[in-house]
């Protein structure tokens, strides 16, 4: 029927329209005549070590080729307002290259081992907080002396753990006087009951009946009065403490010759040293303990160990520290929060060696929740298995799990494994050894697969739509070939308004998913996903792999070797709902598989009347990909609006020294000036 | 008629039956066999805010619970008209639930232009947010929607109360959000007379705002709006160019929009972003106009392909990108003489993304125009 309308009407008018359109021409364009010379580079503000020149390059001529630039990336993407943004998550979105280029920054503070206090000096930096950048919130913790002596301790210990008895006595000082304190009455009545209630939707008559699609007010009053400052500054301290505490006490291990765990009563409270054999410890038959130190053995702990904080019914100490000097341990705690978990309090395990076992409920291994959570594993092959909001996890507050060494296996249900909910900073941060990262199959993904669970895990963030935006989420890896399996929501990835990473330096490596995963942001949200080397495989079945959705961003960087990225749709580089995806891949000979063609490898959608941007750059070797229109030295336009570059053999001038070695290399794409 | 053959076919007659009417019937009755009849014989001809609160939370729980139920609540809402709406708006109108936004905006829509006056006094709320939704509702009222037909022009006379709140709205507001949900509401009425005031907003500081006015102007099938869109194909944001090239594309403004494209592509106003917006938009054209088979269809394929060439052959205009993006726009054209020019330039064209772009445009060409379609 219209077609037929524009027919007639064009038959019969005619000469009018042809009248008409001249005059148009003439208003549109007064004796100009554009001079194409003229282009707004706005090339993003580069600082070193992220990505090359070249590629930086490339993808200024994907974009050029869909009529963009740099800047065109920034579109606004801030439609919804709220008082938790964080400046980096608003950055990220606004400048999209600022995503790359904070997650370098991590990335090379991270290369070299880094002590708790510095990172969370940095982590203070993400969420906003004053203490980075001022004076010290308070006094130095080692200044004001010590009043109790230890005379059951060797003489070799006992400055160490007065000075962080005392620490720990200031620190929760801090924490009920400034923390705490800067909570209303309300507040401190409501969390310890609601807390548990909003993270696992627990179905006790005790929990309200939450809404999804809203939050409840007094949660949201909560977070807005709580001083995360005081909190980070806290325990930044206080974990310098404990580093040097430790520091002192693994020096003189062999001066601890006890034959039987004992307690003593410290200026913190109760005060637990074990024997230098196999302790089993039943913690609910000891004094809830400040502090707990274990010299050696294989021991076994039945029950909470490094909690802090009171959810409703508990009866923990606001700072609780837990110190294990050596051997092959085993931390158990089903359903019961244990091992670095800081609830409305600060909590840190330290454990130096051996290979353990870490089994826990919810809230658990390095979890902070309006609190701290600091976990650190420094040797050993362990294994970690939790509930929700573990393993490096932070929701208004910090999480930080830190194992250095050894082939570590990590399962948990959901937010884990370097995870941020609303003004929280969380990181797993794994250094050596075959890594197995597992986070799922507990909890349905409703309305969306009914046979895969949701995981929000794995370097992931997510804020309260539409009230408060989230936080960052970080999983960083240094070596190993490690193997990282999600489903619904993982692996560098954010949703509403904050920061999901997932760095892996090297290794080749294995990711599996099911959706939203591997490089994305979702609902106005940022994700990246930086491989740096390796043989790897990326798969999952849609939404993924340098993908943006809804007025989000999402990055896949993938520094080299030969990989496989396998997807069913807006996968590689896609943008979806007026989003913005990119994959960079800087060499090997790659397979691109997308089973919906079109929709993958560089692609964008169109919604709300304007498009979105997706973009590929493969930097060479030889390729394969499923969409025809993509291929080895081709540069190729999609949909609305994709773009992809594969660098070909012949676009490089390579250098070569005497033997035939090169030693440099330089762009010459042929016909490109 | 064979026996089997009879038997085949009442199977078949009964098969059609349980597939397609069965979705009907569980449309208009749930599985626990409530009607919207029912609902309505229950609720009585003035319904109350109770109840019309509870059919509404019945119809925008998005769950499985409330699944049976949520249609046949929606369709009695709807039928009971305008009398529901003062009830939904005081009540979820700054509502930040997406379900309750989302039930809302569908159940206004189909009331139609007799919900507008109802919506009319929210645009003066104190709440932005809620001034912002209810602009946005506003221009779902307007009676042309009823028409669904893309050649229609607005307004009626009961459109005008709307069109004149919204446009005493923007003289004094200042958030950008509503402004950008003002502005593309007014669009939808679809009316001629505001291709002026809607045009001002090209200018706004606010990419989202210039945004709303190309769409809002785009909603307007007058050929007042081209000139108007064409400006935006100079925009700063690409947000507003893309929105501009997509409305440009569509062949709802008939032929002016192609020769408003075919000059734009040769003489830019402003270089080459806006030239390569009006090449793609013309060859997205030339895509969607790729079933007619009328005269001026065809007239319109040679001059584009014309303006192909001349781009290409003029020295000034040489950069790659506006090269490969008339390489589109000849393969689009699908003119005869296509191919021909694509197979010579390819002999002597050495950049790779212009390259791509005649391999590709040669296999559109072998491809062929896609089949006509039937128009009464």
């Amino acid at each position: 029927m219209a077609r037929k309308n524009i027919s007639n009407r064009v038959n019969s008018n005619k000469i009018v329209t042809l009248l008409i359109a001249f005059i148009i021409l003439l208003s549109v364009a007064p004796g100009a005549r554009g001079d194409d010379s003229e282009w707004p580079v706005i090339n993003p503000d580069l600082g070193p070590g992220a990505l090359t020149d070249d590629e930086i390059t490339l993808i200024d001529l994907a974009l050029e080729s869909i009529n963009m630039t740099w800047g065109d990336m920034g579109f606004r993407k801030d439609y919804v307002e709220d008082d938790f943004r964080l400046d980096i998550a608003q950055r990220a979105l606004d400048e999209p290259y600022f995503l790359v280029q904070w997650n370098y920054e991590w990335d090379s503070f991270l290369l070299e081992a880094k002590p708790v206090s510095e990172i969370l000096y940095r982590a203070a930096i993400d969420l906003d907080s004053d203490d980075y950048n001022t004076a010290p919130l308070f006094p130095s913790m080692a200044s004001i002396g010590r009043s109790i002596d230890f005379p059951l301790l060797p003489a070799s210990w006992q400055d160490a753990v007065e000075d962080l008895d005392s620490a720990v006595k200031l620190a929760q000082e801090r924490m009920s006087g400034t923390v705490l304190a800067s909570l209303s009455d309300d507040d401190r009545d409501y969390l310890p009951w609601y807390l548990k209630c909003h993270f696992s939707e627990d179905e006790s008559d005790d929990c309200p009946e939450e809404d999804d699609y809203s939050t409840a007010q007094p949660f949201l009053d909560a977070i807005s009065h709580y001083d995360i400052d005081a909190l980070m500054g806290t325990t930044r301290e206080l974990a310098e403490q404990v580093d040097a505490t430790v520091s002192v006490i693994l020096g003189a291990r062999t001066d601890a010759n006890f034959m039987q765990p004992f307690a003593i009563q410290g200026l913190s409270g109760t005060i637990l040293i074990g024997s230098i054999g196999d302790d089993v410890w039943y913690m609910d038959e000891w004094q809830t303990p400040s502090i707990i130190i274990d010299p050696g053995g294989n021991d076994i702990y039945y029950g909470g160990v490094a909690v802090a904080g009171n959810l409703r019914g508990e009866s923990n100490e606001l700072i609780s520290i837990a110190i294990d000097l050596s051997g092959n341990d085993m931390y158990l705690s089903d359903g019961v929060r244990s091992c670095a978990s800081g609830v409305l309090g600060i909590a840190e395990l330290v454990d130096i060696s051996g290979n353990d076992v870490y089994r826990s409920g919810d809230f658990s291994q390095a979890c902070g929740l309006f609190g701290a959570g600091i976990l650190q594993d420094r040797g050993g092959n362990d294994i970690y298995d939790a509930g929700l909001l573990v393993q490096g996890a932070g929701a208004i507050g910090v999480g930080l799990l830190m194992d250095s060494s050894g082939n570590d296996a990590y399962r948990a249900a959901l937010y884990a494994q370097g995870m941020a909910y609303t003004r929280g900073w969380g990181m797993l941060t794994d250094r050596n050894g075959f890594d197995n990262y597992w986070a799922g199959g507990v909890y349905d993904d409703f309305g969306r697969w009914s046979e895969n669970n949701l995981s929000l895990s794995q370097g992931f963030s997510i804020g309260m739509r539409p009230k408060a935006s989230g936080g960052v989420g970080i999983l960083h890896d240094r070596n190993g070939n490690d193997f990282y399996n999600c489903e619904v929501y993982g692996q560098g990835v954010s949703y509403w308004y904050s920061i999901g990473s997932l760095i892996d330096d090297n290794g080749n490596d294995w990711y599996e998913s099911q959706q939203y995963s591997q490089g994305s942001g979702i609902h106005l949200s940022s994700g990246i996903l930086l491989d740096r080397g390796g043989y790897d495989r990326y798969s999952s079945h849609a939404c993924t792999q340098g993908f943006g959705h809804d007025y989000a961003v999402g990055w896949l960087i993938d520094e080299g070797g030969d990989d496989y990225y396998t997807g069913d749709s807006l996968a590689q580089g896609s943008g979806n709902a007026n989003g913005v995806g990119l994959l960079i891949d800087r060499g090997g000979r790659d397979g691109y598989f997308g089973r919906s063609v079109r929709n993958c490898a560089g692609h964008g959608n169109p919604a709300r009347d304007f498009g979105s941007i997706g973009v590929l750059i493969d930097m060479g070797g030889s390729d394969t990909y499923t969409d025809p229109i993509s291929g080895n030295g081709q540069w190729w336009t999609k949909t609305t609006w994709g773009a992809g570059i594969d660098v070909g053999a012949d676009w490089w001038d390579i250098e070569l020294d005497e033997e035939g070695n090169e030693v440099g290399r330089e762009l010459d794409i042929p016909g490109v000036e | 008629m064979n026996k089997n053959l009879l038997v085949a076919f009442i199977y078949l007659s009964v098969l059609l039956v349980f597939l397609f009417v069965q979705p009907l019937a569980l449309h208009s009755q749930d599985e626990t066999g409530i009607t919207v009849e029912e609902i309505l014989a229950e609720i009585g001809e003035i319904p109350s805010a109770e109840a019309i609160r509870e059919l509404f939370i019945t119809c925008s729980e998005w769950d499985e619970e409330h699944e049976a139920e949520r249609y046949v609540s929606r369709d009695a809402l709807v039928e009971l008209g305008v009398v529901v709406v003062p009830t939904l708006l005081e009540g979820w109108l700054s509502s930040v639930d997406i379900r309750r936004r989302i039930e809302l905006d569908n159940i206004v829509r189909d009331i139609g232009h007799i919900a507008a006056h109802y919506i009319v006094p929210w645009l003066q709320d104190d709440d932005p947010y809620t001034r912002r939704h209810a602009a946005y509702l506003l221009g779902d009222t307007a009676w042309i929607n009823i028409l669904e037909d893309p050649l229609a022009v607005g307004p009626i006379d009961s459109d005008i109360e709307a069109i004149e709140a919204l446009r005493a709205m923007l003289i004094n507001e200042t958030e950008w959000e509503v402004i950008s949900n003002a502005v593309g509401a007014l669009g939808k009425f679809q009316d001629p007379d505001q291709i002026e005031f809607l045009s001002s907003w090209l200018t706004h500081e606010e990419e989202a705002v210039r945004k709303a006015a190309v769409l809002g102007l785009s909603r307007i099938l007058d050929q007042g709006v081209v000139p108007e869109i064409i400006g935006a194909f100079s925009d700063p944001v690409t947000t507003v160019r893309q929105t501009a090239v997509l409305a440009m594309a569509t062949p709802a403004l008939g032929n002016i929009a192609f020769e408003a494209l075919n000059g734009t592509s040769i003489l830019s106003p402003s270089g080459r972003v806006a030239r390569l917006c009006a090449l793609e938009a013309l060859s997205r054209y030339l895509v969607a106009t790729g079933t007619e088979r009328t005269e001026i269809a065809e007239i319109q394929r040679k001059r584009a392909f014309d303006t192909g060439v001349t781009i290409l052959e003029n020295p000034t205009m040489a950069h790659w990108a506006v090269r490969g993006y008339a390489v589109v726009v000849i393969g689009n054209s699908h003119y005869i003489e296509a191919g021909e020019f694509l197979l010579q330039l390819k002999e002597t064209e050495e950049h790779p993304f212009v390259i791509a772009k005649i391999i590709e445009a040669l296999e559109a060409l072998e491809d062929g125009l896609p089949e006509p379609v039937e128009v009464e």
